[in-house]
């Protein structure tokens, strides 16, 4: 066993916080008041190469292996960096480019990607739908060949990056008779007749996220839009799963650092009854708690960015593992960290009662809680 | 960085765990000293052949990862025992080799992990603060040794032993005096021994005016660095309890609610059941990881290897409470039985809350490290 970092990596962390810190977030406070995509933040990530990191350079990327591109997510939330960017960025780059580079045609890589991996397109993946969320093998958005074309018909609900995204993956049901086997995958391009977005919902936390219905109606688009084969998209949306169980985790673990951080430079300096606060013993309670929580927590992750990067078969069991303990687990800390900073924490001007909120999408999104202990029973 | 053993670790780990559960399968029958020292001898000597008696005793078998595997392979079987012999091994076998010089090594460290000596560790005093300062007991050296007296509360696997390491004040600092069994002015009087956590075999010793010669001392040396090893040594040991005791509730709640049928279907069914036993199984696999990687840092040597254990310690040892007391809701009155595993853990996951550094003062160190 290691759980060694390379220096490599370890350097280039560094430098993500140090990038982070510096362009974006100075920003974070504005935009999360207005409840506003930070575009210019998102575009120097692409400039940066956090957008692309671990693709092929012939697509824009860096050709970073797994572990430093889950690396970056951590340094990112580890630098301060809200909940909602690097929501967005999760499912721009690992929900919609990575599934159109795992299994894409050359074309459709060569199309897409460079634009995606600059940020000079927003991607966004459409699966989940108004009567079909933790059910999504019920989803009931139709994809009918006709001719060399498709037609859509249908919509999507809660998707990250819906209202401004430039290219969405869409998944939808090429044969109605089946569940799982019947969904497909395409593009769909902004400003394609008969694809419409709703408008921005609002939203507890991650409000730097934006997300919003997608509506098709009779939208017609190219047959080479499918992405792979018809009836694989089930096992397409499934294989971001590894993915999702590392690189969209490692901001909410960085994060922990990050609130832990601010939570101790604050107890030494807050004095109250005439000593700093971090004197008393039940600040150093809470203190502990959100240590201990990061240091399990990044186990968890970087054990399925590990598998990930040795190119094992996904293990099911570890990613919902480390899906249901982020989610649930976190939620302790981060109200310690709002309850540790008193009447500050509750107000905006400090970044606990963000990631309070923010936090609280960590057991509902990308598969529930209860899904995961679905899955982990079953496996048992 | 690499998480999975190597497949000789795994064989290694495997082996221990067999010879382990052949050797403890009917600890429960040793209910009186003798019985119990008999079986952290028989223990010993069955490991003996393996590298598992080695580990942190010697600069080729470090205490990393995988001894921690083995460690907690062993736990499983029989946390008291697990404890209690480990005392001797690693917590006085480390002290020796860390601290004292190459004859003491020569002369202890060999039959210790022959299993021809069995070892405890004297540290606790029922004066003492929680951070182990001051010690009462004080050695005074004279001509040829050191003449010991003090009080120890509650000295695990003192009732087994040969060998005592008695941690006291010598000079300006800490000294460890090796006081054999049969030493004159040593008193050994049993505590807990008909609890439930009889297992450990406790006692209280008082040694007045104990004479111990100068080829069984081991100091002065620094009294920060000396007590930090020490707890941090248990503190790696309890992980390794907590998580083999884990494992062991887990499986069996596992192994009840898939075979007992309610309502016509098997209990994992119900989702009450089911969701249990997964928030189980991820504390189990989380707490694995932490004690694997406590393992690890202790090898690397690495400076946050104190913290970790800290966080390793609170996080393994709650988690252990929680599983066993899962696994009793879904296993009802049949966890009860009085050898179960899963009332075993609860008893001992509370056990090892308290015991090395207590969760609630490694909060604090935790808390100061953060600071």
């Amino acid at each position: 066993m290691d759980f060694a970092f390379t220096r490599e990596q370890l350097m280039f962390k560094k430098e993500v916080i140090k990038f982070a810190r510096k362009e974006i977030v100075p920003r974070v406070e504005e935009h999360e008041l207005a409840g506003k995509f930070d575009l210019e933040s998102f575009r120097k990530m692409g400039e940066f190469g956090i957008l692309g990191l671990h693709f092929p350079e012939a697509y824009g990327g860096q050709g970073a292996d797994v572990i430093t591109t889950v690396l970056a997510g951590e340094a990112m939330g580890e630098a301060g960096v809200d909940g909602g960017l690097t929501l967005s960025y999760g499912a721009h780059t690992f929900l919609c480019a990575d599934t159109i580079f795992a299994h894409g045609t050359e074309a459709q890589r060569k199309k897409y990607l460079p634009n995606l991996n600059s940020g000079e397109w927003v991607g966004c993946m459409g699966l989940t739908e108004p009567d079909a969320g933790s059910d999504v093998a019920s989803l009931r958005t139709t994809a009918v060949k006709k001719g060399d074309t498709y037609v859509l018909n249908g919509s999507k609900m809660f998707i990250t990056n819906g209202p401004i995204a430039d290219v969405a993956l869409v998944y939808a049901k090429t044969d109605p008779e089946k569940r799982h086997e019947g969904i497909s995958a395409f593009i769909v391009e902004k400003g394609t007749p008969g694809f419409s977005t709703g408008q921005p919902l609002k939203k507890m936390g991650c409000r730097t996220s934006p997300t919003s219905e997608l509506f098709f109606s009779d939208c017609v688009i190219p047959a080479e839009n499918l992405v792979g084969k018809e009836g694989n998209g089930f096992l397409m949306a499934m294989q971001t799963v590894e993915w999702d169980r590392s690189a969209l985790l490692a901001p909410m673990v960085g994060g922990t650092k990050y609130i832990l951080d601010r939570c101790a430079e604050y107890a030494g300096k807050r004095v109250q009854f005439g000593k700093a606060i971090g004197q008393f013993q039940a600040t150093k309670h809470k203190l502990a708690n959100m240590r201990i929580f990061y240091e399990s927590a990044k186990l968890l992750v970087y054990r399925v960015a590990w598998h990930k990067n040795q190119g094992n078969p996904l293990n099911h069991l570890s990613a919902a593992m480390a899906k249901l303990f982020v989610g649930d687990w976190s939620l302790g800390p981060v109200n310690d960290a709002l309850l540790l900073h008193g009447g500050y924490g509750y107000c905006h001007e400090y970044a606990m009662e963000c990631a309070f909120r923010d936090n609280r999408l960590a057991p509902l999104g990308g598969g529930t809680s209860d899904i995961q202990k679905m899955i982990i029973s079953r496996l048992m | 960085m690499k998480y999975e053993f190597t497949q000789a670790e795994k064989q290694a780990i495997e082996e221990t765990e067999k010879i382990a559960g052949q050797v403890l399968a009917d600890a429960g029958r040793a209910l009186t000293p003798e019985a119990r020292r008999g079986l952290v001898q028989a223990l010993a000597k069955a490991l003996a052949p393996t590298g598992y008696m080695k580990a942190g005793l010697c600069d080729d078998a470090p205490f990393d990862a995988a001894a921690m595997g083995a460690m907690i392979a062993v736990a499983g079987s029989e946390p008291g025992v697990f404890l209690a012999f480990e005392t001797g091994v690693r917590q006085m076998g480390r002290l020796i080799a860390e601290y004292g010089n190459k004859e003491q090594q020569d002369r202890f460290l060999a039959p210790l992990q022959k299993g021809d000596l069995i070892g405890a560790v004297a540290l606790c005093e029922k004066t003492m603060n929680v951070v182990n300062d001051p010690l009462a007991t004080q050695g005074v050296r004279e001509a040829g040794g050191v003449v010991v007296s003090g009080d120890k509360g509650f000295v695990v696997n003192g009732d087994a032993a040969d060998l005592f390491a008695v941690v006291g004040r010598l000079e300006e600092g800490l000294g460890v005096f090796l006081v054999e069994r049969d030493a004159q002015g040593l008193t050994l009087d049993p505590v807990l021994d008909n609890s439930d956590y009889g297992t450990l075999s406790p006692c209280r010793i008082i040694l007045d005016g104990c004479r111990v010669p100068e080829t069984h001392v081991i100091g002065p040396m620094d009294a920060k660095k000396l007590l930090a090893d020490l707890r941090m040594w248990e503190n790696q040991v309890l992980i390794a309890a907590a998580v083999g005791m884990m494992n062991a509730a887990l499986f069996s709640a596992t192994l009840f609610a898939k075979t007992h049928r309610t309502g016509g279907k098997p209990a994992i069914a119900f989702q009450e059941v089911g969701f249990k036993l997964a928030e189980m199984f991820t504390l189990v696999e989380t707490s694995q990881l932490m004690a694997y990687k406590t393992g690890w840092l202790n090898a690397e040597k690495d400076r946050e290897t104190a913290v970790f254990t800290d966080c390793a310690k609170v996080f393994c040892t709650e988690s252990a409470e929680e599983v066993a007391g899962s696994a009793l809701r879904i296993l009802s009155l049949e966890g009860l039985a009085p050898d179960h595993p899963a009332q075993a853990a609860l008893r001992w996951a509370k056990y090892a809350q308290i015991a090395g550094t207590s969760t609630e003062i490694a909060r604090m160190h935790i808390g100061d490290a953060a600071l």
